[in-house]
């Protein structure tokens, strides 16, 4: 039983200020700067460009849970297909344009990690590992589904290896490239 | 001082989560904490009856099943050597064929949630499309059969036989098939059967696995729906206006790529001449895709109706580099 009386309500006071100021500074810092996460890789979708152009210079590929800071959030009320943001690669802070859905609130491993406290609609967002689990689990237990699977995996490497320059890990700027030279050569960019 | 500490903190954290089974946790009214966090776990339990868990999947999902459907796939239709350096050259084709139709197309399905009105969709399903993205992009596959069919998984996977490839005579032909594969996937098609074949059944959450209380045999559930998504795809192709709406997205899909929209049409004719030597109505891939007439004259209506827009001035001009590619790749 709470005794009402002895209750430190200084201290108590003390500790609402301070999570008020901090709830109105993390909004502020919100209003801000908006930072959210790339929820793709290996895509060409997970570039960075230079222009709003549809063959824009690519300024350098995005890795998955990347950070990237929405540079004038009203883009993403109007609903606009790229967006402008500023992010880090090689090193370097580089801003650019960056499609609209490959961004997501939620960094994705910590989402997973949520999911047990958070409910079961975030649940149904977190389960990346849980798939690569089942797959797992399927070729081993499944000799056909796993030399079938080898085949699709095959395919993919070859795809990445040959357009993206590695097998498993493959630039998305360069796939780019090589789809607008396949455009240009075939006279369908003008 | 510790437990002080907590208790006074507790209307604080209360305060800002606003959630009952915390208070009472805090407060130490462990009754009622429980009778809380039954509550949250049954009407967690009660989302995945309702299947409400599997509305929304992560881009890294929708890779995953797009993995074990095209597993299936190429278990049904052996896939082509990829040790035959021949073999290599037409996959880099057709991947690069692909992806370039998808990066000038994104327009196209921005604007596609009543692409001839075949599909109704509500709010939520056209945000779907709108925000679609492929978590590792395009793959382009080939299978190594002389029968005529093409399949899309979701996340963004095409596969393609040679027996299809055998049946255009021009690059912009084999675009159409792609195209109208590719509108599949980008109008979520997959997905949306999938969510079908998922409703009331298992959901892919750690909730599920609680439900389940045994990893094994949520591991064997998703093994079999995904089986059985796959057979049906493979078996029935998408529902008739899915079909209609593919074509629809596609023949405008090659318009913004720069390809002739007409030569969907041409492809389709192709397709049902392949239909008519085999006897009519086409078997496998072919049995349940709407009536191969209606589709060609849905796409002519569409050809004649958005004719202006949809044509980009100089189109035709590079047909013969197309073609000339297009006759070294396949031999056609």
């Amino acid at each position: 039983m709470i005794n009402w009386k002895r209750l430190p309500w200084r201290r108590l006071a003390m500790a609402l200020c301070v999570a008020l100021v901090l709830v109105l500074a993390t909004e502020r810092h919100s209003d801000a700067e908006k930072q959210m996460y790339v929820i793709v890789e290996g895509s060409t979708d997970a570039v960075l460009l230079d222009s709003e152009r549809r063959w824009a210079r690519s300024l350098g590929g995005l890795r998955l849970d990347q950070v990237v800071t929405v540079l004038d959030e009203s883009q993403i009320e109007e609903e606009r297909r790229l967006i402008r943001v500023r992010t880090v690669i090689d090193g370097q802070t580089v801003e650019g344009w960056v499609r609209r859905s490959i961004l997501s609130d939620d960094i994705s491993a910590a989402a997973e990690a949520d999911a047990e406290v958070a409910g079961a609609q975030a649940a149904g967002q977190a389960a990346r590992g849980l798939n690569q689990e089942i797959e797992s689990d399927l070729e081993k237990n499944d000799e056909r589904f796993a030399a079938a699977l080898e085949n699709v995996t095959a395919l993919e490497h070859l795809r990445n290896r040959e357009l993206g320059g590695h097998p498993e890990d493959p630039s998305p700027a360069k796939i780019r490239e090589s789809y607008e030279r396949f455009g240009r050569d075939g006279q369908l960019i003008r | 001082m510790r437990k002080l500490k907590m208790i006074a903190l507790a209307p604080l954290f209360v305060l800002l989560s606003g959630c009952a089974m915390f208070a009472a946790l805090l407060s130490g009214d462990w009754g009622t904490a429980i009778a809380e966090f039954t509550k949250i776990a049954a009407a967690a339990i009660q989302d995945l009856a309702d299947g409400k868990v599997a509305e929304e999947y992560a881009p890294s999902q929708e890779y995953y099943i797009g993995r074990g459907v095209s597993a299936a796939v190429v278990d049904a239709y052996p896939p082509a050597d990829l040790n035959d350096p021949n073999v290599q050259r037409q996959i880099v084709y057709l991947n690069e064929l692909g992806g370039f139709v998808r990066e000038s197309s994104f327009d196209v399905t921005r604007d596609g949630a009543e692409l001839g009105g075949h599909v109704s969709r509500d709010a939520k399903a056209i945000e779907r499309i709108e925000n679609l993205t492929l978590f590792r992009g395009l793959h382009v596959g080939l299978l190594a059969t002389d029968e005529v069919c093409a399949f899309a998984t979701p996340g963004g996977f095409i596969w393609i036989s040679m027996g299809a490839i055998a049946m255009c005579q021009t690059e912009d032909e084999l675009a159409a098939i792609i195209c109208h594969e590719l509108g599949h996937i980008m109008m979520n098609h997959g997905m949306d059967q999938y969510r079908q074949a998922n409703q009331g059944g298992i959901a892919d959450s750690r909730w599920a696995q609680a439900a389940f209380g045994d990893d094994n045999e949520l591991f064997a559930q998703f093994g079999r729906l995904i089986t059985s998504f796959a057979d049906d795809l493979i078996s029935s192709g998408y529902s008739r206006d899915q079909e209609l709406e593919a074509d629809n997205w596609g023949t405008r899909a090659l318009a913004a790529s720069g390809f002739d929209p007409s030569a969907m049409e041409t492809m389709l004719k192709r397709v049902r001449e392949y239909e008519l030597a085999r006897g009519g109505g086409g078997g496998g891939y072919l049995a349940n895709h709407p009536d191969i007439d209606e589709r060609i004259k849905a796409v002519q209506e569409l050809i004649r109706a958005e004719g202006d827009a949809l044509r980009i001035p100089g189109a035709d001009d590079g047909q013969d580099a197309r073609n000339q590619r297009f006759r070294e790749m396949f031999g056609n």
